[in-house]
């Protein structure tokens, strides 16, 4: 028996537009979700939402399954927030060489910035996470994002992520060890 | 040092995915070592600081323009793509025809060159502009070819006549005006 979400993917796939928002509907937040987490601000979860959706209607003859429509829907995502982020960090790489700023002379300022009256703000919590999430390099970050935030199974971040499983597992694991030496004070 | 067999399996113990004799083996670790314990304290407190880390919520109207300007983006390209795909299309049908179109054309100006010349091939170079005030009639020059061309532009160059009349290797200087000779033979 098909069930709703199958006959939404085969109407969408067949061109119906009434399918496709209503499926833009069911998966918006989700996706802004993961691209905001990923990126940190929301004109850049904005932009790759927005792509997204439009990268998926032009491919939607290749989606081959109900469950394929919302692994190939984050995998667009994902793909499209890691490239971003790589593209900024170039630009970053290139303005902090002219100004002589390191990474870890960034994440020291910012560690020296963190003093307990101010970690016990929720923002100011929240603040520090999201901004050591956005110094994970791009694959880590996903990885993090996809499985420890928004709870997908490593199979599925896998399959998202196009990788083997004991990558996922390797990115989480280096990522997590990265994170809790940042987050040390904090948590 | 946590032990390795828990650093491979808090993942699946946190999550609860972990089987029962693994998870029995795991607590009784745990009981044991203190920094085993510690490890998976780390693990639990990172994945909940994290849990807790909501978005900010950009509002209804937000989510009500996005997917209106995704919806109309998707609308745009799908009609560009039809109009692509027409402009194709037809472009490949004219392109059936090309060769034959382009076959037919040099029929029919072989036919004319023919009917105007009285000649079955066109003849020889023997002229070449030298720049565009002078040309050079080279020493085998052919009166025939002067002829041919002089058939089909003469209407316009009279200067064509004076190349027809002027002996091998002899320079024409002077403008090309369409109708007239400003200055002579040398």
């Amino acid at each position: 028996m098909k069930t709703e979400l199958q006959d939404l993917v085969e109407r969408f796939i067949g061109g119906d537009q009434q399918a496709f928002a209503e499926l833009v509907r069911r998966y918006k937040k989700r996706i802004y979700s993961i691209a905001f987490r990923m990126l940190g601000n929301h004109l850049d979860a904005d932009e790759v939402t927005q792509e997204a959706f439009v990268r998926i209607y032009t491919k939607r003859k290749s989606i081959k399954s109900a469950s394929f429509f919302s692994s190939l829907l984050l995998r667009i995502a994902t793909n499209y927030a890691i490239d971003l982020i790589r593209k900024k960090q170039k630009r970053f790489v290139s303005l902090d060489s002219e100004t002589g700023a390191t990474e870890a002379v960034q994440l020291e300022m910012s560690d020296a910035r963190t003093s307990p009256e101010r970690i016990l703000e929720n923002a100011e919590l929240m603040d520090e996470i999201r901004r050591a999430i956005q110094k994970l390099p791009p694959r880590q970050r996903a990885a993090i994002v996809l499985h420890d935030v928004e709870g997908y199974t490593k199979p599925e971040v896998a399959v998202i992520m196009r990788c083997p499983q004991a990558t996922v597992r390797s990115n989480l694991h280096i990522a997590r060890s990265k994170l809790k030496k940042w987050l040390s004070k904090i948590i | 040092m946590p032990y390795h067999h828990i650093k491979l399996l808090t993942d699946d113990y946190l999550a609860g995915t972990i089987s029962e004799a693994d998870k029995a083996r795991f607590e009784e670790i745990l009981a044991d070592d203190e920094d085993s314990r510690r490890y998976v304290e780390e693990e639990k407190r990172l994945r909940a600081a994290l849990i807790r880390d909501d978005i900010p919520d950009p509002g209804e109207r937000y989510w009500d323009g996005l997917e209106e300007s995704i919806l109309s983006q998707t609308i745009r390209r799908a009609t560009e793509d039809s109009y692509e795909r027409t402009i194709v299309s037809a472009d490949s049908g004219r392109d059936y025809l090309r060769p034959l179109l382009a076959l037919a054309a040099s029929l029919v100006l072989f036919a004319a060159s023919i009917a105007v010349t009285g000649q079955d091939r066109a003849p020889a170079l023997r002229a070449e502009v030298v720049t565009t005030s002078t040309i050079v009639v080279t020493p085998d020059a052919e009166e025939t070819f002067i002829q041919s061309v002089y058939s089909s532009v003469s209407a316009e160059l009279n200067i064509l006549s004076a190349m027809v009349s002027s002996p091998p290797g002899g320079v024409l200087t002077g403008r090309l005006v369409p109708g007239a000779l400003s200055s002579g033979i040398k």
